[in-house]
């Protein structure tokens, strides 16, 4: 054990997460360190295939031989983006077939702040007051009110592009420009909005609408390559945003290839004392040590860490005393929906690739919990992302007329995709098993999730209500998809450390704080009491400065 | 038609003394750089590389934009079918091209490479109208086959992609009302 070094603060992960509060911390002034298990993944210089044509990709974009097999659970990975994701040759979970669970990794340093979806939304009171109304989960220690600026700190920064809608359950973010809808897009929003009175707009997105010189980031472009890397820094990856801020200060340490085992607790102090990290590749261990440590490691990478982290004082691991960490694991409720056809219209077509679509705001469970016709309680929301034109649909024949088939496009087509809410569920948990171990050393996760009454009711109307707007709206041709997806496929894990006021049913207090130890700071998805209707990366971003800023009060004012 | 010539033919293409060594040469890996096509793949024999060139150029010929053959259809077939394919997918096109090859020297008493485009096109009709005897479904399964890889190789090519249809890298902006007739065709990313 070597290279003692003394810093500040360690955040492990450098994800949305980790880059906010590396950023955070750094400009606050603390030494911090920041350490990813991934490769790194240098801004524009290592975008391998970032604005690849096919005609210039190995076996014109499909995978290379062999390839795939190393990315085999990792099923967002495709030939432009697999050195983002997790080798999982090396650092595979346990899938049990008879309750299957779906976990996207990543294996860059940036984390999946390179390829997430960059959906963009604000909880609202609707969400924070949740499990208080229903008696779910426990309550949440904070609401809208506490939370709000800190969401505009992040958007400022960020750069959130949507339009402004004034909805209660939807609070509108400080937008810099909007995405436009398409010619489909604004059928269905004119006949929906005016028939159903619900209201419709386009899907807000943490992409940059405006040249910030500033900042060293250009606008989007309008490219459709967010997730290859996007040189422009008009897409939120750590290393086009938060990094170099954090790196401005002179403040940050980075380590990539830097698995971080277990963390150190000193059992007198009752602290953290540091981390113990394992080189990915070299598997040589590094002890580091610091008066805070930030766990931005994903939701189940945070909960891994945290059950393997065994002392004689907390032998279920870290802050486990009461068997909440890994408990409660949550996601949306994905996979179900429908797709339509907009008849006609055809002299029209799409020019430019967008990075949002359109999008449906919760209509379900507002003023009543539930409405009195709905038998399931919380909601949903729809994405609308893959429509436009479809693609030539006339194949028959060959030769010169072949060739004139294909230069036509399809009909407008418009797909819903829905978005649930899961609730929190005891029973749902991330472990550690007992005997299989990944190649260097470290316990393998396993999964017991699956989808409750409320969720199965609640997929039900998704799809049904999807067919409605869509026949609402003029579409015709319309495919419902009514198979719920696999827990994990949201990848929206979270909850498995869940926030609360009372130490014996939750992980961290309000300030994202460990009960168990007050050093520690659980920033990722795994705070997450309840899911929320929507997408969660800027609540947790906007959670890890709220925490850092408390932090450093805390550290100033003597108390840690 | 002689059916006694084109059975010679057809069991000289595909006769038992034959599978060891077809097989061999399936299974070879052809030295190609993945991305550029050098064509010098070591799947076909010369006589088949031609006939495999005009097939794909009849499915797309030259129009107003370049055909199959200008965009490197035939040697990304051939590299596909030497790297990429697995092994029994290969031998199926394999022993379909040997078959349609065998069927025109039967019939024409000439390598199909050295028909007319003409009669190349009469050919190809019978194999997409499923008429060429003793191929599995008439000949229109080896189509379906050779149409669907010369068509994914002609517009994943740089010619199918840029040419063919707009190749539209940086688009800078968005537009859900764009008038088709101003491209008149798809665009590419």
């Amino acid at each position: 054990m070597e290279n003692d070094f003394e810093f500040d603060a360690i955040v492990v992960g450098s994800g949305p997460t980790g880059g906010w509060a590396a950023k955070e911390l750094t400009e606050k002034g603390l030494k911090t360190l920041i350490l990813d298990r991934g490769r790194m993944v240098e801004h524009s210089i290592d975008y391998e295939f970032e604005g690849t044509p096919v005609y210039d990709m190995p076996y014109r974009g499909k995978w290379p031989p062999g390839l795939q097999e190393k990315y085999y659970q990792q099923w967002p990975a495709n030939p432009w983006t697999y050195n983002y994701w997790n080798d999982d040759t090396r650092f595979p979970y346990i899938n049990d077939p008879e309750k299957p669970f779906m976990w996207a990794r990543s294996g860059a340093f940036g984390g999946k702040s390179i390829v997430w979806g960059r959906q963009t939304y604000r909880w609202s009171d609707l969400d924070f007051k949740a499990n208080e109304r229903d008696g779910h989960g426990i309550p949440w220690p904070v609401e809208y009110a506490d939370i709000e600026p800190w969401y505009g700190y992040v958007e400022r920064f960020m750069g959130v592009q949507g339009e402004a809608r004034g909805l209660p359950q939807l609070p509108d973010s400080e937008f810099t420009g909007q995405v436009p809808l398409n010619f489909a897009e604004e059928q269905f929003k004119r006949e929906v909005e005016g028939k159903l009175g619900r209201a419709i707009t386009v899907g807000r997105t943490m992409n940059l609408m405006e040249d910030r010189p500033e900042q060293g980031r250009g606008r989007c472009q309008f490219r459709d390559q967010c997730g290859n890397g996007c040189s422009y820094g008009a897409a939120p990856s750590t290393q086009a945003t938060t990094l170099p801020a954090a790196q401005k200060t002179g403040n940050l340490t980075i380590r990539a290839d830097a698995t971080v085992a277990e963390l150190l607790y000193d059992a007198e102090r009752q602290r953290v004392a540091g981390v113990r990290v394992i080189d990915t590749n070299t598997k040589e261990e590094t002890l580091y040590r610091s008066r805070i440590v930030f766990l931005c490691a994903s939701c189940l990478g945070t909960t891994h860490l945290l059950l393997n982290s065994k002392t004689e004082a907390m032998p279920r691991g870290l802050g486990n005393t009461h068997d909440m960490v890994g408990r409660h694991v949550m996601d949306h409720l994905f996979g179900v929906g429908a797709t339509g056809t907009l008849p006609g219209h055809t002299h029209l077509m799409e020019y430019g690739r967008r990075p949002a679509s359109l999008y449906i705001p919760r209509f379900r469970n507002i003023d009543a919990q539930p409405d009195e016709d709905a038998d399931f309680i919380r909601g949903y929301n729809y994405q609308a992302w893959g429509g436009g034109r479809s693609g030539p649909q006339d194949y028959s024949g060959f030769g010169a007329s072949l060739k004139a088939q294909l230069r036509v496009p399809g009909a407008w087509r418009l797909p819903l995709h829905g978005f649930g809410e899961v609730l929190p569920y005891h029973r749902n948990r991330a472990y550690l098993d007992e005997t299989r171990t990944d190649d260097l050393g470290l316990p393998l996760m396993r999964f017991d999730v699956e989808w409750g009454e409320n969720e199965k009711k609640m997929a039900k109307e998704i799809a049904a209500e999807a067919v409605r707007m869509l026949e609402t709206a003029g579409f015709v041709d319309i495919e419902v998809r009514e198979t719920m997806g696999t827990p994990g496929e949201g990848i929206h894990e979270m909850g498995t450390a869940r926030m609360g006021d009372d130490p014996t049913l939750s992980v961290v207090n309000k300030w994202n704080q460990m009960h168990e130890a007050e050093n520690v700071f659980i920033t990722d998805g795994a705070f997450m009491t309840s899911a929320g209707t929507v997408n969660p990366t800027m609540t947790y971003m906007a959670f890890t400065a709220r925490a850092a800023d408390h932090a450093v009060e805390l550290m100033q004012s003597g108390q840690l | 038609m002689d059916r006694r010539k084109f059975l010679i033919a057809m069991s000289a293409a595909l006769g038992s003394q034959l599978i060891l060594p077809l097989q061999r040469v399936l299974s070879a890996k052809a030295d190609i750089d993945p991305v550029n096509f050098s064509g010098g793949g070591t799947l076909f024999s010369d006589a088949e590389r031609a006939s495999l060139a005009d097939l794909t150029e009849i499915i797309i010929p030259t129009t107003d934009t370049p055909g199959a053959i200008e965009a490197g259809v035939p040697a990304y077939i051939e590299f596909m079918l030497a790297e990429w394919y697995e092994q029994d997918e290969r031998v199926r096109f394999m022993v379909g091209l040997k078959q349609i090859i065998a069927y025109a020297l039967a019939k024409d008493d000439a390598d199909f490479a050295d028909l007319d485009g003409a009669r190349q096109t009469e050919l190809v009709q019978q194999l997409h109208d499923g008429r060429v005897p003793l191929m599995q479904d008439g000949g229109r399964a080896f189509f379906e086959h050779l149409k669907q890889l010369t068509l994914t190789g002609y517009y994943t090519s740089e010619i199918g992609m840029t040419v063919e249809r707009v190749y539209l890298p940086v688009p800078g902006y968005f537009d859900g009302h764009y008038p088709y007739e101003n491209v008149g065709t798809l665009f590419t990313s």
